[in-house]
C-alpha cells in the first residue's frame, strides 16, 4: 500500500503545478483548461468485451485530473461508438478531428480500424498514439506514417517467442495452429514459423477463422484430425475460449498455447464452466500487464493504484476484466507523452514526445518499459511467459524480446 | 419488450385464464429459493434451457415483511452470480457482478413498467469486462396483488430466440439459466413461526416471437423460514453426548448435515465429527472426554436446496393469475450454526 500511496503521491506532486498559458493559437484541443483527446472503439455490439479499455482509460485521466491534471489542464477523452465498424471508425474519427477538434487520436481498438483512419490521420498530421495494435503494418511503416504509434508488443515477435520455445522444449512437436483470418493472426502465424526456423514443417495443420464465424468447431476439429499434439491458439478471446473448449470436448488434449490478447481471467473461468476445470490447465502464454486477479500480484503497486482507480471511478464496472487494466496503461503513456510534450504542447511536440519515451509504466510487470524511438515503433519491446496453472496465470523468467 | 408489461400482466392475466395456453406451457418450469441470514436474503432464481424464453419475473415479497428501500441511488446493497446460455458463441457464461441502487426516477419510461417505482436496483451482471445491467423494480403491491405479498420485485428480461439482429434481442442470445442474488440491510422477516412463500410468476415469451405469452404465465414458489440449530452438550461417566434440533420456520428439518466441532476455546475450534437429522430435525455425537480442562463444542448444519412442491404447490394460486399453474415450490440451501456449549470435566 505504502508503495501505490508513494505513486500516487508522485504522480499528484507530478502534475499540480501551476496552470500553463493557452496553447498556441494554431493547436487544436488545446485550451488554457482543457486538452481534448478523441477515440473510437465498440461501446456497443458483439465486440463490447473491448469497451473497457476505453473506460479504463478515461477513469485514469479522471484520476489524473483530480490529481492536477497535466500541467493544471484537465484531460477530457472523447470516444465515440464504433461498433467495431472500421467505416464507421473513419467517419467518427474524421468527426473527431474536423467538427471536435481534438488534439489527438488515443487509443483506437483494432488493427484495421488504425488502419483505415492512418492515411487521414498522417495527412492531416493528427497525432494517432498507442493504437490497440502490435501489427507490423503499424509499427514497421513508421517512416510513411509517422504520426500512428502503437502500443502491443508485437504480434509477429509474440508468436515468435511461441515458435523458440516449442522448437527448444518440444522439438519432435506436430503442431496445429487456428489463427484469424486478418493482419492479427497472419502476422502471429508467420512469427511462430520465423521462431520455429527449421522446425517450421513440423506446422502440420492450420486452420483460420473469420471474426463473424459463430463458431470454430470444424476448424478445431480439422485441426486434430491432422494428428497433431501441439494446439497454437490464435484467436481474440471469444474464439479461443471456444477452441479450448472444442478440444476438450473433442478428447483432445494437446500442449496448448494461446496468444495474449486472450488470457484475461475470465476466459479461463468460461472454458472451465463449459468444458471442465482441467480445460485449458498448462496452457502458454505471453503477458506484459499485471493481472489484478492473480494472488502474487495483488500487492504491487501497479495493481494497488488500479483497484484504487477502480473503486473511485468504475465501482460498479468488473475490476477483474484485465482491459480495463490495459485502458489504465495506455493512458498512463499518453498522460507521459502529454507531460513530456510541454506546458504548450503542439501536435509536433506531443509526437516527438510519444517517440522519444523511456518510461517505467506501473501497470507494466516489473522489469517491462514503455521505449520509443522515431525508429522504434513498438512501445513494449518485451514481454514473459506465462503459465495457466493452479487457477492463475504465473509468470515465469525473465522478460523475452518481442521487436 | 414492446409493451409495458407489468400494466398488461395485471389486465391480462385475468382474461389469460380463459385463453388457452401456447403448446409449449406444459414443458415450462422454474424454482425459486429465498434464504435470509442475518440481515441477508439471498433469492435464487433456475430456469430450465428446455423453457420458453422468460419475459418477465415477478417475486412477492411475503406478507409481514418489511423492506428498506430508501438507499441513495448507487449504494451498494449486494452481490449477483448467475449463469447464462449465450447462444450466439455456443457458450455458458457465468456473470457476476454488484447489485446497485439507481434512481427511480430515471427509470420512469422504462418499457418494462413504466411508472414512478419505490426503489430500482441494478443487477449489473459482469463477463470479461462486458457488463449487462438488469433493472429491477421494487414497490410495496396494491390491490388485488397485496394478496401475493407485501412487495413485488420485477424484473424483465429481453427475448434470446428471435433473429438475431433484432432490436430488443439479448446480448449474445443470452438466455438466463440461472441467477443468485444477495441484498443486505434491505428484508426484515417476520416474526414468528412458519413458512411463508414467495410467490413467482413467470411470463414467457411466445417461442420465436419476442412478444410476451401472458397466457403462459406460471408460477414458482419459494418457501422460507427462519432456520436454527440448537446445540445441548452432557456428559457422563467419561463421555460427552450432544444432541439438538434442526428447524426451519419451526419446522424439524430432515437430512441435514451436522458438523461438529471441538476445541479448548469458544473461538479455536477443530472439526471433530458429524451427524445428519433425523424426520423430526433431531440429532445427537457422542465422544470420548480427556483432561481436565473446559471443552466447548459447536455445531453447524447445512442443508441443499430441497423440492416441495407437493406440499408447497397443494394450493395454487387461482388461474386468474398464474394460468400455467404452479410449477415448483423450493426451500432454500442454507448453513447455520448452533450457540458455542461448554462443558467441564
Amino acid at each position: 500500500m505504502r508503495r501505490a500511496a508513494l505513486i500516487a503521491l508522485a504522480i499528484a506532486c507530478l502534475f499540480a503545478v501551476p496552470a500553463a498559458g493557452a496553447g498556441r493559437a494554431d493547436t487544436p484541443g488545446v485550451t488554457a483548461t482543457q486538452i481534448l483527446l478523441g477515440g473510437t472503439g465498440p461501446l456497443s455490439g458483439p465486440e463490447s468485451q473491448y469497451e473497457p479499455v476505453l473506460t479504463g482509460a478515461q477513469a485514469y485521466f479522471a484520476y489524473v485530473n483530480d490529481h492536477g491534471g497535466v500541467f493544471g489542464r484537465k484531460i477530457v477523452y472523447k470516444v465515440e461508438d464504433d461498433s467495431y465498424d472500421p467505416a464507421k471508425t473513419v467517419q467518427f474519427t474524421r468527426q473527431l478531428v474536423e467538427q471536435d477538434k481534438v488534439f489527438a487520436i488515443f487509443n483506437t481498438i483494432g488493427t484495421e480500424h488504425s488502419l483505415a483512419i492512418r492515411g487521414y490521420l498522417n495527412q492531416m498530421q493528427v497525432p494517432e498514439l498507442f493504437v490497440g495494435s502490435g501489427a507490423t503494418s503499424i509499427a514497421a511503416q513508421h517512416a510513411q506514417f509517422p504520426w500512428t504509434l502503437g502500443l502491443l508488443p508485437s504480434f509477429e515477435g509474440e508468436g515468435s517467442i511461441y515458435g523458440r520455445l516449442i522448437a527448444a522444449g518440444h522439438p519432435t512437436a506436430k503442431i496445429a495452429v487456428l489463427y484469424e483470418n486478418d493482419e492479427y493472426g497472419t502476422d502471429l502465424l508467420a512469427g511462430l514459423k520465423r521462431g520455429l526456423g527449421s522446425h517450421a514443417g513440423q506446422i502440420v495443420a492450420t486452420a483460420s477463422y473469420e471474426p463473424t464465424d459463430v463458431t470454430v468447431d470444424s476448424q478445431v476439429q480439422q485441426l486434430k484430425s491432422a494428428g497433431a499434439d501441439t494446439f497454437v491458439i490464435f484467436a481474440l478471446p471469444t474464439q479461443a475460449i471456444q477452441a479450448f473448449v472444442s478440444a476438450a470436448k473433442l478428447g483432445w488434449k494437446p500442449t496448448e498455447y494461446v496468444t495474449s490478447i486472450s488470457i484475461d481471467p475470465a476466459v479461463m473461468q468460461i472454458v472451465h464452466v463449459n468444458a471442465g476445470a482441467q480445460a485449458g490447465v498448462g496452457a502458454t502464454s505471453t503477458a506484459f500487464l499485471h493481472d489484478p486477479t492473480n494472488p502474487t500480484q495483488l500487492k504491487s503497486p501497479g495493481v494497488l493504484l488500479y483497484r484504487q482507480v477502480m473503486k473511485k471511478y468504475l465501482p460498479n464496472e468488473d475490476w477483474k476484466a484485465v482491459a480495463h487494466l490495459y485502458g489504465m496503461m495506455a493512458a498512463y503513456a499518453m498522460v507521459d507523452a502529454l507531460k513530456h510534450a510541454g506546458r504548450n504542447p503542439t501536435r509536433q511536440s506531443l509526437l516527438q514526445a510519444a517517440t522519444h519515451m523511456n518510461e517505467i509504466n506501473p501497470f507494466l510487470l516489473p522489469g517491462l518499459k514503455l521505449t520509443t524511438s522515431p525508429t522504434n515503433y513498438y512501445p513494449i519491446g518485451n514481454t514473459y511467459l506465462v503459465r495457466y496453472l493452479h487457477g492463475f496465470w504465473n509468470v515465469l523468467g525473465k522478460p523475452l524480446k518481442t521487436s | 419488450m414492446r409493451a409495458p408489461l407489468r400494466a398488461a400482466l395485471v389486465a391480462a392475466a385475468i382474461a389469460a385464464s380463459l385463453v388457452a395456453a401456447g403448446s409449449a406451457l406444459a414443458a415450462n418450469t422454474a424454482t425459486i429459493a429465498v434464504s435470509s441470514v442475518g440481515t441477508a436474503t439471498t433469492i435464487h432464481i433456475n430456469v430450465p434451457q428446455t423453457t420458453d424464453p422468460i419475459a418477465a419475473i415477478s417475486i412477492y415479497v411475503p406478507a409481514g415483511y418489511t423492506a428498506n428501500l430508501s438507499a441513495a441511488p448507487n449504494t451498494n446493497i449486494g452481490t449477483v452470480d448467475a449463469t447464462a446460455n449465450g447462444h450466439d458463441v455456443g457458450l455458458t457464461l457465468p456473470l457476476t457482478g454488484l447489485v446497485t441502487t439507481d434512481n427511480p426516477a430515471l427509470h420512469t419510461s422504462d418499457p418494462c413498467s413504466p411508472a414512478t417505482h419505490a426503489a430500482v436496483w441494478n443487477l449489473n451482471l459482469s463477463v470479461a469486462g462486458s457488463t449487462l445491467v438488469l433493472p429491477l423494480y421494487v414497490d410495496p403491491t396494491a390491490g388485488a396483488a397485496t394478496g401475493l405479498g407485501a412487495y413485488q420485485m420485477l424484473i424483465c428480461l429481453p427475448p434470446w430466440d428471435v433473429p438475431a439482429g433484432t432490436p430488443g434481442r439479448s446480448f449474445e442470445g443470452a438466455q438466463l439459466l440461472d441467477a443468485e442474488f444477495t441484498v443486505k440491510g434491505i428484508f426484515t422477516a417476520p416474526t414468528g413461526g412458519g413458512l411463508l412463500a414467495w410467490h413467482t410468476l413467470f411470463t414467457p415469451y411466445t417461442p420465436g416471437a419476442g412478444t410476451p405469452n401472458l397466457a403462459g404465465t406460471f408460477e414458482a414458489r419459494a418457501l422460507a423460514g427462519s432456520a436454527s440449530l440448537s446445540l445441548k452438550a452432557s456428559k457422563k461417566n467419561g463421555k460427552y453426548t450432544l444432541s439438538g434440533t434442526a428447524t426451519e420456520g419451526g419446522l424439524p428439518v430432515a437430512g441435514a448435515s451436522v458438523a461438529i466441532q471441538r476445541g479448548a476455546s469458544a473461538t479455536k475450534l477443530a472439526k471433530a465429527g458429524s451427524a445428519t437429522t433425523s424426520t423430526t430435525g433431531a440429532w445427537s455425537a457422542s465422544g470420548k472426554l480427556t483432561g481436565k480442562k473446559p471443552v466447548f463444542f459447536k455445531a453447524t448444519a447445512t442443508v441443499k436446496e430441497r423440492d416441495a412442491t407437493a406440499q408447497g404447490c397443494a394450493a395454487p394460486l387461482p388461474a386468474t393469475v398464474a394460468p400455467g399453474g404452479c410449477s415448483s415450490a423450493t426451500l432454500a440451501a442454507w448453513t447455520v450454526s448452533s450457540p458455542v456449549a461448554k462443558l467441564k470435566p
